[in-house]
């Protein structure tokens, strides 16, 4: 009997509009929220790389010490600890004055800064891999030692157009009355192939004992720890910051797990905005159905009395009450996959319509529509045709 | 058994039992209706005719007493089994045609038949078989509203016709017609009592119609005068 449902449906053809249009907009927004949330966290994802088992550890604020070799050795007799590398970080002032012949430059607008990672030859591989070649030129080596050399991730030589041979300056200041400036240049002696680890990709690596020379300072403020299985990240990351005050450890990945769980919660409060709205849009059905059985009443009445079961009238309001809220969720589908491809345009966020959301979408507005229907439904197949008949 | 034969023994219908406005619609009713009778109920209104003609339909049960459709006792049947009883060997006919707004006359007939679960072509035939016999050729796309009072009631005499039962049970069928017209339906009805042998039962309160049926049961107080 669905072409009757059908034609019930059509009937009213506002109020019945009016519902599509309730149950549409709240699948459309389920869509359009969860579309927002799958690209949020590729984004994430994606912009972390994979950067997996290394965990950052760095002098503790507080500390002007820098770290002891004692607590660098108890870090290494950590569990799941497989090497601590000692890094130098050190930021380069960005030259204003124009120097000729230089080839120094800095790309983009207004420039960018740069970090130089400096590290001990000797680390290299624990630290960038040792299957990690590079692109151009060579990576760093024992004989560089106390040399003025640098080799670039490949996002830093193509953010900041850097090819090989270049030379960057940094300008070292020395604290005092006078505040002396002295630059130094560092070639570009190679430039490494893309890893997708922005912390090997967005670095440039010197010689951690050029920098300690030239700037006459020998503390370690900054470890690098790889370990040996990614899912221990967290628990190590506790142990080290457990083991000494003197260091605070951080590892990128978990922050990256608190961003997902942090957006997954946002996720949740969405949904259930997208939720409520969508039963709101289920109650409208349920109005529209209990209003068309009351319509109806004699009609139902005479169904009954020239031989309809009970069953045929349930089923026949669930379908009508299903019928409505599946041309709601379709229709919230199109308005769902329209109004992600606008936010998609004309902002930045990235929208991603899974196969899973849609069937989501889909599998909602049934179960609503049904859900809905089932009181009204149940109603009109209890009603008596005797009392229909004598008083309607 | 398909014989068209009604027997009621010993009926009684009482409304809200032990209420303080309990009221006794029937006491104590006999009658027998054999295959291709025509009988008229008559009775001033609150004599329990409309009572008898719903226990008789199956849309009621009764206090006491049975109610024997084609030998089967309506007591003993369930929800469903009376659905059927009443889609597939009675045929109904109200003084307010009754028939669904939103369908066509087409639809209107259709719908026993549907409910029976016949196939569609079965049912194109019958359809068309009864639009024929009831000279409503032309009318099948038609909504209710768009047909005066003696088609609607035609399509409804169709409607009650369409699985093909043997007893018709109609309610005042001319009452909403006026005299010409209401003379056409009954000829019509008389017409089916006498060709097909259908047992025709006409509730009423008009006495030139209860007088053109074989048959005149005349209630009163619940009790057959």
């Amino acid at each position: 009997m669905i072409d009757v449902a059908l034609k019930n449906v059509f009937r009213q053809r506002v109020r019945s509009g009016l519902t599509i249009l309730g149950i549409a907009i709240g699948i459309g927004l389920i869509l359009a929220l969860g579309a927002i949330g799958e690209g949020l966290n590729k984004q994430i994802r994606e912009s972390f790389g994979d950067i997996a088992g290394v965990i950052d550890v760095r002098a503790d604020f507080e500390n002007d010490e820098g770290i002891s070799d004692d607590v660098i050795e108890g870090i290494k007799k950590i569990d799941g600890v497989t090497s601590v590398v000692p890094v130098g970080e050190y930021q380069i002032r960005r030259g204003s004055r124009g120097m000729g012949g230089m080839m120094f430059r800095f790309g983009g607008v207004g420039g960018a800064s740069m970090t130089f990672t400096g590290i001990f030859p000797e680390d290299q591989d624990y630290l960038i891999g040792e299957h990690i070649i590079a692109e151009e030129g060579r990576k760093l080596d024992e004989s560089d030692d106390r040399e003025y050399v640098v080799v670039l991730g490949s996002t830093t030589a193509e953010n900041q157009y850097l090819n090989l041979g270049d030379e960057i300056e940094y300008e070292r200041r020395e604290d005092g009355e006078d505040e002396e400036i002295e630059s130094y240049y560092f070639e570009v002696i190679g430039i490494l192939e893309e890893t997708g680890d922005s912390s090997i990709d967005e670095a440039a690596f010197v010689l951690l004992r050029t920098m300690q020379e030239l700037e006459d300072d020998e503390t370690i403020t900054s470890l690098k720890v790889r370990i040996s299985d990614v899912e221990l990240v967290e628990t190590i990351t506790e142990d080290i910051n457990y083991y000494s005050d003197e260091v605070m450890a951080s590892s990128p990945l978990s922050m990256v797990r608190n961003m997902e769980s942090t957006l997954s919660t946002l996720q949740m409060a969405v949904y259930g905005i997208a939720a409520i709205s969508l039963l709101v849009g289920g109650i409208g059905v349920m109005n529209t159905m209990i209003m068309s059985v009351m319509e109806r009443r004699r009609e139902i009445g005479v169904m009954k009395a020239i031989g309809a079961t009970t069953t045929t009238i349930l089923i026949q309001v669930l379908e009508e009450s299903a019928f409505l809220s599946g041309i709601g969720g379709l229709t919230g589908l199109m308005l769902g996959y329209a109004s992600t491809g606008i936010i998609t345009q004309y902002t930045t966020f990235t929208t991603i319509l899974t196969p899973e959301l849609i069937s989501l979408g889909l599998g909602f507005s049934v179960i609503l529509g049904m859900g809905a229907g089932l009181y009204p439904a149940w109603s009109a197949s209890q009603l008596d045709p005797i009392e229909v008949l004598r008083y309607e | 058994m398909n014989n068209g034969e009604i027997v009621c023994t010993g009926l009684v219908k009482t409304y809200n039992v032990g209420q303080p406005n309990e009221f006794k619609a029937l006491r104590g009713l006999d009658l027998t209706l054999s295959e291709g009778e025509c009988a008229s109920i008559i009775g001033p209104s609150g004599s329990g005719k409309s009572t008898l003609l719903n226990l008789m339909s199956c849309l009621d049960t009764p206090t006491e007493g049975e109610v024997y459709i084609e030998g089967i006792d309506i007591n003993s049947l369930n929800g469903f089994e009376k659905a059927r009883l009443r889609r597939e060997k009675l045929g109904f006919i109200f003084q307010q045609f009754n028939l669904i707004r939103g369908m066509t006359s087409y639809e209107n007939i259709e719908l026993p038949m549907r409910f029976k679960g016949l196939p569609p072509k079965e049912r194109k035939k019958r359809v068309t078989e009864l639009l024929d016999l009831f000279g409503l050729e032309g009318k099948e796309r038609n909504k209710p509203t768009e047909l005066s009072g003696g088609e609607q009631q035609r399509v409804a005499i169709a409607r009650a016709l369409a699985n093909n039962p043997k007893i018709i049970l109609a309610d005042e069928p001319t009452g909403n017609l006026d005299t010409k017209t209401g003379e056409k339906i009954m000829d019509l009805l008389l017409r089916l009592n006498q060709e097909e042998k259908k047992t025709l039962v006409i509730v009423t309160h008009d006495q030139r119609i209860a007088q053109q049926t074989c048959k005149v049961v005349e209630i009163q107080d619940g009790r057959i005068k």
